[in-house]
């Protein structure tokens, strides 16, 4: 029996009740597809011209929100029942001096698997390793075509932190998958680090 | 902003669709206009309704952005201006929340209550006298945006007004348009 999708939003909410209520620059809850996308890019693109923040925070941002705003459209599973369906969310807000994004959707166990064992290994990656894990993938898209999971490598390293997750079993087929991106302001993605750690061989995991 | 915390309280988990809060300007009316057809898209309301609703929703960003100047620039506080639209079994309400002068509360509050104690027929009657006759001159913009957002809803305007400080309120109304003879 398809449990009530809005019973397993509760992280959503908890991590919503974080940011206070003023600072839910916008909230959708829906069906995302490219239009949508467009215009919640075009929606960010005005909160953030209008804070007068800096150019490469802008651009940092709103590359953010489409990274997301992808994952939302092409890896959300649809459930049959159309209601559940109806139920992927993606929140934009401000906490604490930071950006943050929320993001929710279906996805089915198998995927939820995967995907816990991934952002686990990126979340303990130091930013050394993220960067040197970041242009070892940018080889395998150029050589092989595939994609994979660019996106998450890009938020991690885009945002400077890590990504906060959670996956809440819907049914035996389906999870609900939530996770916040929080956009810190002085970080510098790209930036030249001075020590490096020691080389040690982490074994990475596929990009399929 | 306590009636609108109240309102993200009730809509949060279940009716919330959107919600916006931040700067509403001509450029940014497109994109949430455009986020919420793409929504109703998948809603199975007959087309009259989704009409209706978009109407709504486009005269309640209109009503905003012409409240932008009633307000000093200084006085003005961050993150004003509000747009809530919620999805129930029964009805849409989208509610809109912005920052008016003091002196404007007892004017809005007693054009309110006159609307919602008329009838559906009071409504049309008012409306195209106030269109068609030398009466319409001395309506105001804002008069005639509430009759016409009253007259499309057809259910009473549900509003508040909360001090902010001396010199403002802040005022926040919702629109209920009902959603019944759904086509399925």
């Amino acid at each position: 029996m398809v449990r009530d999708v809005i019973g397993t939003m509760n992280y959503i909410d908890t991590l919503r009740q974080l940011i206070e209520e003023e600072n839910i620059l916008f909230e959708y809850k829906g069906n995302f597809n490219h239009k949508v996308l467009v215009a919640i890019c075009k929606l960010a693109e005005s909160e953030l011209e209008f804070g007068e923040e800096i150019f490469f925070l802008q651009k940092r941002v709103v590359h953010l929100v489409i990274e997301s705003l992808q994952n939302l459209i092409k890896h959300t599973d649809q459930i049959s029942d159309a209601e559940q369906r109806r139920k992927s969310v993606f929140i934009f807000g401000y906490e604490q001096g930071n950006y943050v994004i929320i993001s929710g959707n279906s996805i089915t166990n198998r995927k939820a698997y995967h995907l816990d064992n991934y952002l686990e290994y990126l979340n303990n990656l130091n930013p050394y390793r993220l960067k040197k894990f970041y242009k070892s993938a940018i080889k395998s898209v150029i050589r092989w075509g595939r994609k994979g999971r660019m996106g998450l490598i890009e938020i991690a390293i885009k945002s400077g932190n890590k990504i906060l997750y959670r996956f809440e079993p819907i049914n035996d087929e389906y999870s609900y998958f939530t996770y916040k991106i929080t956009i810190s302001r002085e970080h510098h993605p790209f930036a030249l680090l001075e020590n490096p750690p020691s080389t040690e061989h982490e074994a990475q995991p596929s990009l399929e | 902003m306590e009636y609108v915390r109240q309102i993200r309280k009730d809509l949060q988990n279940s009716y919330t669709i959107f919600s916006y809060q931040g700067v509403l300007s001509q450029t940014t009316q497109r994109p949430i206009v455009s986020i919420i057809s793409r929504r109703m898209d998948i809603e199975p309301d007959r087309l009259d309704i989704k009409r209706k609703v978009y109407i709504t929703l486009l005269q309640c960003l209109q009503d905003v952005l012409q409240r932008y100047e009633d307000v000093p620039a200084q006085e003005q506080v961050n993150n004003q201006y509000l747009l809530l639209v919620g999805l129930s079994e029964t009805d849409y309400n989208i509610t809109c929340g912005y920052q008016i002068p003091n002196e404007a509360v007892e004017i809005l509050k007693s054009q309110i209550e006159y609307l919602n104690d008329l009838g559906s027929e009071a409504l049309r009657t008012l409306y195209n006298k106030a269109l068609h006759t030398e009466a319409g001159e001395q309506y105001e913009n804002k008069k005639l945006d509430l009759l016409y957002l009253r007259r499309k809803s057809n259910q009473k305007i549900l509003y508040t007004f909360e001090a902010l400080d001396e010199k403002t309120s802040y005022f926040a109304y919702t629109i209920s348009i009902s959603r019944k003879n759904l086509t399925h």
